[in-house]
């Protein structure tokens, strides 16, 4: 139930239908009441007129009775079962000296201010009005009550009431609903141009940064929302530019001087100083490409469209890196498919990643020994080396930035298993570590999920 | 004799890559800014191009461009700091030939240029080498310390290829198709035995170079660590 009240429309139709109810019931008490009111005055002014004729028809006789000679039509209101009209007449101290026929006989004390009085029952269910009249027959004072049972059914103003929702409703309900409809289209048709927008807002991704919501058409209420996020796109773009420029600023700056300074060594006369120092330019330049693939990665996205060889990747890999094996008498390997396994990713950072961990293996091994780069046809690569294997506890830190297992020793910044677990992330792959039972660790890049075909 | 031309903007790049060149027995002209090359490159004939990409008045690229646009063959190394793959593709597809990320090795700079420069047509330069391994491209002829060598065509096509590319790997596939351009029926173990006949010769002159089978992946031809 809850998520449907998210909708706007559905909110509108619903606070609509809510606002109709209250003001039908509105409508509805207000009419009553009137009614009610105008009922009240109609039947004072016709116990009016029926106390005032039997006023008219009272006698005093000689011997000093009185006498009532109501003609046979007005005699037969008080008839009990048509109009549900009482009378009676007191005299002055509240006997009754007439009554009309079998009617239950209701006496108001009288006033002695000698005005006509208006009364109802005295219970809430106001059962029936009445009227007291104070009339001089002849010598005596009496007073005339007349009242009228308004319960009875069939009252004019019952039936008047009644008849009025009965017509009312018939029209106004198709009314209602008519309302209801137009008013789900109108809706719909204003909140057209949001729907655009938050269609449009799905297209978002870092690979379509430029995209902006349209503002075309927009209300005037969701204008400032759509203004704001497009602030806020055009800042997450910059920021990405920024990032992207910064990157290949980065790469000249630091490329183009060590380029120098390896050029410079090259002329050295000490043969043997110049050697040692362009190891260390080297070395170092390592650690820049290292540094600057990290900041690379951060940029990259994933197409999901794309696929790569993983064959191909190994063996571009192995065709890199066996140069750097060779000369330092250490064979290098490539294993498993001979055909082509398609796995759904970037064949660019799938090769950095595979060259990391095949760099990694070649340079924790020993001479005379083999690295196996082993591609499963299921898009499982496997580097396996001869090297000291890796203990359980430091499976998990290996793949932090900037950790190496013997900070004196080994030459690199400790980013290549970095770079393996980001490419692994952005595939959403896994790497696995495990030790060979003859010595030796195995790397596993497991994109089998990935696996086209 | 072979000139070149090297755009780069960095002066101390430059200098120092027109002096290592010029030792190498190149005539070589440098200059820093797309305009100037634009100009040098329209009134001169070159033998290759070696192109910085991030140049002070624009991205080079568009000159290649231009360049394979006229339909202009010069074969054309990119030499440049954006190391990322995407600019790789991005420079091959341009039109470039080669595609080299700074800092560089200058012996490899020079052997890919003379890898360029040695393409069927272009500029034949002098004899390529490798340890006490010398091969004569124009005569086909592969000598160890100077002594010329007797080998069978496939043996020759196969020792040429690998020393085109020597201390990087050739693939396997690329060695069949070498053998499958000299005609006859190349069994699917051929490419083996002639590695292994080349492998024995050599070993028995002497040869100072080794050619090393990368399992899986193909053969590399390298001197022998001493």
């Amino acid at each position: 139930m809850r998520p449907h009240f998210n909708s706007i429309l559905i909110r509108i139709v619903l606070l609509q239908i809510a606002a109709f109810a209250i003001a039908a019931a509105a409508v509805g008490i207000a009419s009553h009441l009137l009614l009610n009111s105008a009922s009240v005055r109609f039947e004072n002014q016709s116990l009016r007129v029926h106390a005032i004729s039997i006023a008219e028809h009272l006698k005093q006789q000689t011997d000093g009775s009185l006498r009532l000679d109501l003609p046979a039509e007005q005699r037969s209101y008080y008839d009990n079962s048509l109009g549900g009209l009482t009378y009676v007449v007191t005299d002055d101290d509240g006997h009754v000296l007439l009554n009309s026929p079998g009617s239950g006989i209701r006496v108001l004390k009288n006033d002695r201010s000698g005005k006509p009085t208006y009364f109802q029952s005295p219970n809430r269910r106001r059962s029936y009005l009445g009227l007291s009249i104070p009339v001089q027959a002849g010598s005596q004072q009496v007073w005339i009550q007349v009242t009228r049972n308004i319960r009875r059914p069939g009252l004019i103003t019952n039936d008047v009431f009644l008849h009025f929702l009965r017509r009312v409703s018939w029209f106004s309900i198709p009314i209602v609903l008519f309302v209801f409809v137009t008013d789900f289209f109108v809706v719909r048709r204003v909140l057209h141009p949001v729907v655009v927008a938050s269609q449009m807002a799905q297209t978002i991704d870092p690979r379509r940064l430029e995209v902006r919501l349209p503002t075309q058409n927009l209300p005037r209420e969701v204008m400032p929302l759509v203004e704001t996020i497009n602030q806020g796109l055009a800042r997450v773009e910059h920021g990405f530019n920024v990032q992207r420029d910064f990157t290949a600023d980065a790469a000249h700056e630091l490329r183009t001087p060590l380029s120098v300074l390896r050029m410079r060594l090259d002329g050295l006369e000490d043969r043997a100083a110049a050697k040692q120092l362009r190891a260390d330019v080297d070395g170092m330049s390592h650690i820049v490409n290292q540094l600057l693939e990290v900041a690379e990665l951060e940029n990259v996205v994933v197409d999901g469209s794309e696929t790569a060889d993983l064959r191909r990747v190994c063996s571009d890999v192995v065709e890199l890196v066996a140069p750097l094996a060779l000369s330092q008498e250490k064979d290098i390997a490539l294993t498993g498919s001979e055909k082509p396994v398609r796995v759904r990713g970037h064949a660019p950072m799938l090769f950095q990643a595979v060259r990391n961990l095949v760099e990694n293996a070649v340079k924790y091994t020993a001479k005379g020994t083999t690295v196996e780069v082993n591609v499963g046809p299921q898009g499982i690569v496997r580097v396996l080396d001869e090297g000291p294997g890796v203990s359980e506890a430091e499976r998990e830190l290996i793949f932090r930035r900037f950790w190496r297992r013997d900070r004196a020793q080994t030459g690199g910044a400790g980013l290549g298993l970095a770079i393996v677990a980001r490419v692994t992330e952005m595939h959403a792959g896994s790497v696995n570590i495990e030790n060979r039972p003859a010595g030796g660790a195995v790397f596993s890049l497991d994109l089998s999920h990935a696996l086209v075909g | 004799m072979a000139r070149l031309l090297v755009v780069e903007d960095n002066e101390d790049l430059a200098g120092l890559l027109v002096q290592g060149l010029t030792r190498a027995d190149f005539v070589a002209d440098r200059v820093g800014t797309m305009a100037d090359a634009r100009d040098v490159l329209s009134r001169n004939q070159y033998s290759a191009v070696v192109l910085d990409l991030g140049l002070p008045d624009g991205d080079a690229l568009t000159l290649l461009r231009a360049l394979r646009a006229h339909d202009d063959p010069t074969p054309v190394l990119i030499l440049t700091a954006r190391g990322s793959v995407r600019d790789r593709v991005d420079g091959l597809g341009a039109g470039a030939d080669d595609y080299l990320i700074k800092p560089f090795a200058f012996e490899e700079l020079l052997a890919r240029l003379q890898a360029l420069l040695r393409r069927p047509g272009e500029f034949l330069g002098k004899p390529l080498s490798v340890g006490n391994i010398t091969f004569d491209t124009v005569a086909r002829q592969a000598f160890v310390d100077g002594k010329p060598q007797v080998l069978s065509a496939r043996e020759t096509s196969i020792l040429e290829i690998l020393i085109r590319r020597s201390g990087r790997v050739v693939q396997k596939g690329a060695v069949e198709d070498q053998l499958y351009g000299l005609a006859g029926d190349v069994r699917s173990n051929a490419v083996e035995v002639c590695i292994h006949r080349l492998r024995r010769h050599l070993a028995e002159v002497g040869a100072t170079a080794n050619i090393h089978t990368i399992r899986g992946v193909g053969y590399l031809i390298r001197e022998t660590s001493s």
